[in-house]
């Protein structure tokens, strides 16, 4: 039997990036916010301090920060056709748990997407003809543009300090800038960061082929930065721990450096952690929320009533979330209807390996996550499609995170995968191969989607999510296009050999690629064929709101986190400037 | 193969003592041991790379000291270099350790192991190792080091004197640090055990 708690104003799901913007806007707006995290509190001091922090085995290959796949996972197939089986251990994205969620371990790579990513129905019909791809593509608008997510943008990268370099203010273009990005209202906070041999040699080379090279806008601090909320940041120390680790020098803008502090201080603000909510409740009406159901670290079962629920979920974790609580219809991927689970997308990424001989030291254990030099020539909408056959872009760089000594050793092709050779192998090229990433977006079709598995459930009697995936045709074009590209840089890039691996058929989930996953909770301007309106309220139970990736209608270039923020941001907004002072959907 | 011979023999050379040691010795004691009556801090065994730049930095006044200063301008950069290798490998006793207040012992150890979450101080040992006893080429053992120093050190990282550093960390971190926590870890740090030089061998070029 539950017991039933005390009603609040605000239940927060998950304290990760959304909770904590969220938890700090709604309680400055004079709001009760009750925070409830399924994980482990965990703070830069002490959790995040070295020598323990560094340990590549611990973090890396157990993933100490990633949910726990022993109590709850996600089961996969390639196809409605097969049967899902549970991931046993999180290998292909990492969904992180704990307090300040995916943004402890994230690299900091920090971006703004496209008006034609958030347009992209509109745009590319406009550009290319209705039908230029097939039906089964549903990529869609979001129902905002990039004009209307601009000061969120803003606002977002001047809480974490970003370091780069503006190519485009307010329309003036910028040499040394991304200057192929949209316009930006000013700089960056901090300046970009140092460029790291490797990605010099790219820019060399990419300069030399006409392309436009910019440093890569990092959320690993260039130098030291305060934030309008007080909160000081210290420069990146380039040691090569990012993803997967949490950053013990207070160098990489996460929940715990930039807002959380100030947010747990404020009495308005309940923070519980180890709180597994089971499903939003709902009143007989089936359209107003009343509250959440949640399980504690003892086993105890809590009713927590709130008159307004935020989902900030990992993106997966939102979708099933709404499943779980019935709250939409699920998306039915035999007849197309229905909007829970649907355009469940990606990221399209490649890469190419540049090796060198041994007097060329790349040195690549003197990196931060999101350091390093790319082009946004291929990004997005930024070159012409028609004669390509594809939609989407991505961006080509030497963006290497860390040359971490259990994960990096590139060996040339034809090298055995393990034994004396390899070893050797691996001596030889170590410090000597440089690595030229892409990173593509990802179409969404009618067959890709989310629902919950008949079959396998989680630790306290859910029935989990299952994922049915593959890479569309679209993006296996736009991963052979761009990989060319980008093997045609590396080439340019002085080295003996280089080896080039496109994106192929069938996305496999043992095997890291990335952790953006995006869609499944859908926002958009009609209720059939989204989720949420533009305001990322549910069209179903207005008092619910649900932020994150799991909003794009398809996935973009760019790697999603800056987009999160912004959103973050934007519905916060929404909420205390229209949703508080007349409770209601905010679009009919 | 040649390389590796050479690398044999590297430590004869290196203990032969290049022309201005004395200078240093008046100081820094006969075998770059420190000298507590003074504070001069002991350099025996600390990484070359951090002697030479430390030489630079006097001569060019981003680091300001009125004895080392005229001294560092006064030597060629290879008279640094020499210096600095010869007093990387020189193996010095560790001087008798100071005794100290316990609970400021306590309080950098605290400091040093974890840093503070309240002042936004990481902990030391993230870049100057387990211990204090320093990290690659450039990060320093301060383990054993002068109590004097230490202090002196923090208070010119704190008023922004000494420009070794430039991602400013060091100068962040002291200014973070109160005065009691600046003696707690210079007396935690005085109170260590210094590492001796690891030998050439061990050391990879």
């Amino acid at each position: 039997m539950a017991k039933r708690l005390k009603e609040t104003d605000v239940v927060m799901l998950g304290v990760g990036l959304v909770g904590s913007i969220l938890g700090r806007e709604l309680t400055k707006a004079g709001l009760e916010v009750v925070g409830l995290e399924r994980g482990e509190p965990r703070y830069t001091v002490p959790d995040f301090q070295g020598p323990a922090m560094h340990d590549e085995l611990r973090y890396s290959i157990r993933k100490s920060l990633m949910m726990d796949a022993a109590k709850e996972t996600y089961t996969f197939r390639n196809s409605a056709a097969e049967t899902a089986l549970p991931m046993r251990r999180i290998q292909g994205f990492l969904p992180g748990a704990g307090l300040g969620g995916s943004a402890v371990h994230w690299n900091g790579q920090t971006y703004r997407f496209h008006d034609a990513d958030f347009r992209m129905r509109t745009l590319a019909t406009e550009r290319y003809g209705k039908d230029f791809l097939g039906p089964e593509y549903t990529f869609q608008d979001w129902g905002v543009s990039y004009a209307d997510l601009e000061p969120y943008y803003d606002r977002f990268e001047y809480l974490l300090g970003v370091s780069g370099k503006a190519g485009n203010v307010q329309g003036k273009k910028i040499p040394g800038g991304n200057v192929l990005e949209e316009p930006r209202s000013r700089g960056y906070p901090t300046r970009p960061m140092k460029e790291p041999y490797g990605s010099a040699m790219f820019r060399k080379a990419a300069e030399g082929l006409g392309y436009h090279p910019f440093t890569q806008p990092s959320s690993n601090l260039s130098e030291p930065y305060t934030n309008p909320e007080g909160m000081t940041l210290n420069t990146c120390m380039f040691c090569g721990y990012c993803e997967r680790y949490g950053c013990e020098h207070f160098a990489k803008a996460s929940p715990q450096t930039v807002v959380l502090p100030v947010l747990l201080k404020d009495p308005k603000f309940k923070l519980r952690t180890q709180c597994q909510v089971q499903r939003i409740n709902l009143d007989s009406s089936g359209r107003n929320a009343t509250g959440v159901t949640y399980i504690d670290g003892q086993g105890r079962e809590f009713e927590q009533p709130a008159k307004l629920v935020v989902v900030g979920l990992f993106a997966l974790n939102n979708v099933r979330m709404l499943l779980l609580s019935k709250i939409g219809a699920p998306y039915d991927p035999a007849s197309g209807e229905g909007v829970v689970g649907r355009n469940y997308s990606y990221q399209t990424t490649s890469g190419v390996n540049v090796f060198y001989d041994e007097n060329t030291n790349i040195n690549p254990f003197m990196r931060s996550g999101a350091s390093g030099t790319l082009i946004a020539d291929f990004v997005s909408d930024n070159f012409d499609h028609a004669k390509l056959g594809f939609l989407g872009g991505g961006y080509i760089g030497e963006v290497m995170s860390h040359g971490r000594p259990i994960e990096f050793h590139p060996t040339p092709p034809g090298t055995p995968s393990w034994g004396s050779e390899w070893k050797k192998a691996v001596v030889r090229h170590y410090n000597h191969t440089a690595t030229v990433s892409t990173h593509g977006s990802s179409i969404s079709t009618r067959y890709n989607y989310l629902d919950l598995d008949p079959t396998y459930k989680d630790a306290w009697g859910q029935p989990l999510m299952r994922m049915t995936f593959d890479f569309p045709e679209n993006d296996i074009k736009l991963s052979a296009f761009i990989t060319e590209r980008a093997a045609e840089i590396a080439k340019a890039m002085g080295g003996k050999q280089i080896a080039a691996s496109p994106r192929k058929r069938p996305y496999n989930s043992t095997q890291y690629q990335s952790t953006h996953n995006t869609g499944g909770t859908i926002m958009g301007l009609e209720r059939s064929t989204s989720v949420l309106n533009r305001y990322c309220q549910s069209w179903d139970v207005p008092n619910v709101f649900v932020i994150g990736a799991s909003c794009y209608p398809q996935n973009a270039s760019y790697n999603p986190t800056g987009t999160v923020g912004a959103l973050a941001y934007w519905a916060a907004d929404a909420i205390v400037g229209k949703y508080i002072r007349s409770p209601g959907p905010l679009m009919s | 193969m040649r390389l590796l011979f050479l690398l044999l023999l590297l430590p004869l050379s290196a203990v032969a003592q290049p022309s201005g040691v004395q200078g240093c010795a008046s100081c820094h004691g006969a075998q770059g041991e420190g000298n507590a009556t003074n504070g001069t801090p002991r350099i025996a065994g600390q990484p070359q790379a951090y002697l030479e730049r430390q030489l630079a930095a006097y001569a060019d006044g981003r680091r300001d000291n009125g004895v080392m200063t005229p001294i560092a301008r006064q030597l060629a950069p290879q008279e640094r270099a020499a210096l600095s290798a010869y007093y990387s490998e020189l193996r010095a006793p560790a001087g008798k350790l100071p005794p100290s207040a316990v609970a400021s012992v306590q309080r950098g150890r605290a400091l040093a192991m974890r840093g503070d979450a309240g002042l936004n101080v990481q902990g030391c040992q993230n870049c100057h190792g387990p211990g204090g006893v320093g990290f690659g080429n450039v990060n320093p053992y301060l383990a054993g080091l002068d109590r004097r120093y230490l202090e002196t050190a923090l208070g010119e990282w704190r008023s922004g004197s000494r420009k070794t550093d430039p991602s400013q960390q060091m100068n962040q971190i002291a200014r973070n640090l109160s005065d009691a926590d600046v003696k707690a870890l210079a007396t935690y740090y005085a109170s260590q055990s210094p590492p001796q030089p690891a030998t050439v061998a061990r050391r990879r070029p």
